[in-house]
């Protein structure tokens, strides 16, 4: 089986086209990640003595690690006399002035606050908005045990599990982790790369007029079958991984830093009351799997679409345009709070953020279970469904239909 | 049996030993569907294929193990070397890899393509991917070997080649080739099966079968305005000029002309006869 695997990843992906369009997407996936950084970060102002970026990693040294009263008070030392002085918005709007480390006061202030104050607020309160989540969830567990609402009982119990020990002890630099975190562009390049890599998997033997010399073969039946879906999602794995890798890479180049990747994944604003606790490196390894889970999936169920078709464009098409229903649904789903749709969608696996941002539940057999945990499963499922669809639906060799099922 | 109640291949019934069998017809006439029941790729209405008293559905993937296949128009795998092809096709055939890469290799040799391991399929010329064909088919040393129409668009010196190997791989087991091509039958075959219309019209030795239409073939020498005449109304299986005037080979059950001489029938009048006369 081994081998079969191997000569049918050999034949399917090792082609050239494959191989231009992965270092292409690659490529255009680099541009975006820097253009990202280029076009949002205050920080990309180059090196200069007085840019934000030299100014920030000069103040750095002083804030990060532990978060302490020394720290802050020394922080509110620096920031409130220019609040102060730019309260009224009649201070100096000179660019040029050397008591200020950027040259000019309102860029002081806006770095501080931006950078600084906001974060270690942000950090520094943490705590108590976990902690008050924490204990209304023991609250609304105590009221709906009293009026027997078992399933709304245990989903305050897992929300208080999960809060109760919430803290931001460390100050660290979290930008870099911020973007990329929101950064969906290489979920859309993985999913398009897969979708032309898969689609032939079938399609090519009909193509070529294989399928009858495989089918007359002991091994050229089920095996064979499973053996091309065993290659496929070895390839969409490793695409989703490989771009995985790509991003981190290039956020970590184009910010030129990994600092703070010890940071709880709720030091990110925007996952204030994320699903998991973990800390943001472990999360970007969490992210990659999820996304491979969910390139996995709508693969597989495009091999399942594309089996039906005797050349590859038709399916193709077919494929491409699920492929952006499902973005777009995706896509919807950040603005729409609709639980369902985005666990029965595999693309937010793709641009998981949807999923691990909100601890959010869904009831299933009397048991609150996370939507992000629902929705893996899901895909899981489907995926698997689409696997024993092909195998079923795959041409056996007439004399072999009453033959058991073959070991794989 | 198709939707509308057409039958491909209707009463079929054969048995075949070791040697080759030629299973000629014209386009449309079943050859291809009949191999596809036998090798298992098409499932049949009826009927069952037996081997040594055995049925192959009984035998499933056994059956498999002896017969060994070459289909109509192979591309194969342009990407792929030769070699590759081959090794991959013995992972199909469940063969061992270092057994595989050695039977590969003798085959390459027997079919004068040692050199042309390390190319691309897609580089190779036709009757070379017809050879890789046959090899691939050859892997397993299967005891039965179908081959159909394994010389569709070869030139002639490739054909020859082509009945040459056949001839040396016939030794110890049983070919099926299936065919439109008289000539590449003639000489190799053991038996010849002629089907039309998906149902079996005779089989025999080139010998027996020619020997059935005995006085059947007819040669008259005449001028050009009566070699048309004739054309239109006989079947002419050869016509040769001579000077001003034509040797004209016709199949026809009565003589065409008072002065026609009985010739003796080769398998081409055969084939005529069946197809167009009968």
């Amino acid at each position: 089986m081994t081998r079969l695997i191997k000569y049918e990843f050999y034949k399917l992906f090792c082609k050239p086209s494959i191989l231009v369009v992965l270092i292409l997407f690659s490529v255009m996936n680099l541009f975006k990640i820097d253009s990202e950084f280029h076009s949002y970060s205050y920080l990309a102002d180059g090196n200069d003595s007085r840019s934000w970026n030299s100014v920030y990693w000069q103040l750095y040294e002083n804030y990060r690690g532990e978060i302490t009263a020394e720290k802050i008070n020394h922080l509110l030392s620096l920031y409130q006399p220019l609040a102060h002085a730019t309260a009224d918005r009649t201070a100096s709007t000179a660019k040029d002035n050397p008591d200020m480390m950027t040259g000019n006061i309102y860029s002081d202030l806006n770095i501080l606050e931006k950078y600084y104050v906001k974060p270690m607020e942000y950090f520094y309160h943490y705590q108590t908005y976990a902690l008050q989540v924490a204990e209304r969830a023991k609250e609304n567990a105590a009221v709906y045990r009293e009026r027997g609402q078992t399933v709304e009982v245990r989903k305050n119990s897992a929300i208080y599990n999960l809060y109760a020990g919430r803290s931001i002890k460390t100050f660290a630099y979290e930008e870099m982790y911020n973007y990329y975190l929101n950064y969906d562009f290489s979920g859309i390049l993985v999913l398009f790369l897969c979708l032309y890599g898969v689609v032939g998997t079938f399609v090519c033997e009909k193509e070529t007029q294989m399928d009858m010399l495989l089918l007359t073969n002991p091994n050229g039946g089920k095996k064979t079958a499973f053996a091309k879906i065993a290659a496929a999602a070895f390839f969409v794995g490793s695409v989703a991984i490989w771009f995985s890798v790509v991003d981190y890479i290039g956020f970590a180049y184009s910010f030129g830093t990994t600092e703070g990747g010890n940071l709880p994944l709720y030091a990110v604003s925007n996952f204030s009351t994320a699903a998991v606790n973990c800390n943001l490196r472990q999360y970007a390894i969490l992210s990659a799997v999820v996304r491979a889970v969910g390139v996995w999936t709508m693969s597989m169920v495009f091999l399942l679409i594309s089996m039906f078709w005797r050349n590859a464009l038709v399916p193709f098409v077919a494929d491409f345009g699920a492929a952006l229903c499902l973005i777009i649904a995706g896509a919807s789903q950040s603005y729409l709070s609709h639980t369902w749709l985005k666990i029965i969608n595999p693309y937010s696996l793709l641009a998981n953020r949807v999923l691990f941002s909100k601890t959010e539940f869904i009831g299933l057999a009397g048991y609150p279970i996370q939507s992000f945990l629902a929705a893996i499963v899901f895909a899981i499922t489907l995926g698997l469904v689409s696997i024993m669809a092909m195998l079923l639906l795959s041409k056996r060799n007439a004399h072999c239909r009453n033959q058991s099922y073959p070991a794989i | 049996m198709n939707a509308l109640g057409r039958y491909a291949l209707k009463d079929f019934t054969t048995e075949l030993t070791e040697g080759v069998y030629g299973l000629l017809g014209a386009n449309g006439a079943g050859k291809t569907t009949l191999i596809n029941i036998f090798v298992g790729i098409l499932g049949s209405d009826g009927g069952t294929v037996l081997i040594d008293g055995q049925d192959a559905k009984t035998l499933g993937k056994d059956f498999l193990s002896k017969i060994g296949y070459m289909p109509q128009y192979p591309v194969f795998y342009r990407d792929f070397t030769v070699m590759d092809f081959l090794l991959y096709m013995c992972a199909l055939k469940g063969i061992p890899a270092k057994q595989g890469k050695e039977r590969a290799l003798e085959l390459l040799e027997i079919v004068n393509l040692s050199d042309a391991k390390g190319k691309k399929i897609g580089a190779l010329s036709g009757g070379m991917r017809q050879r890789v064909g046959i090899v691939q088919a050859m892997l397993g040393d299967p005891e039965i070997l179908i081959l159909d129409e394994p010389t569709a668009g070869l030139d002639p010196t490739e054909r020859i080649r082509f009945r040459n190997l056949i001839s040396k791989f016939a030794q110890g087991r049983t070919i099926l080739l299936a065919t439109h091509i008289v000539s590449d039958v003639e000489c190799i075959a053991k038996e010849i099966i002629i089907l039309k219309e998906g149902s079996l019209i005779t089989q025999g030795t080139t010998d027996a079968l020619e020997q059935n239409i005995y006085g059947k073939v007819w040669e008259v020498t005449v001028n050009a305005e009566d070699a048309a005449r004739l054309g239109d109304q006989y079947y002419i299986s050869n016509m040769k000029q001579q000077g001003e005037r034509f040797s004209v080979r016709i199949v026809s059950d009565m003589p065409p002309v008072a002065d026609a001489v009985k010739a003796s029938p080769n398998l081409e009048d055969v084939f005529l006869y069946y197809f167009c006369g009968k």
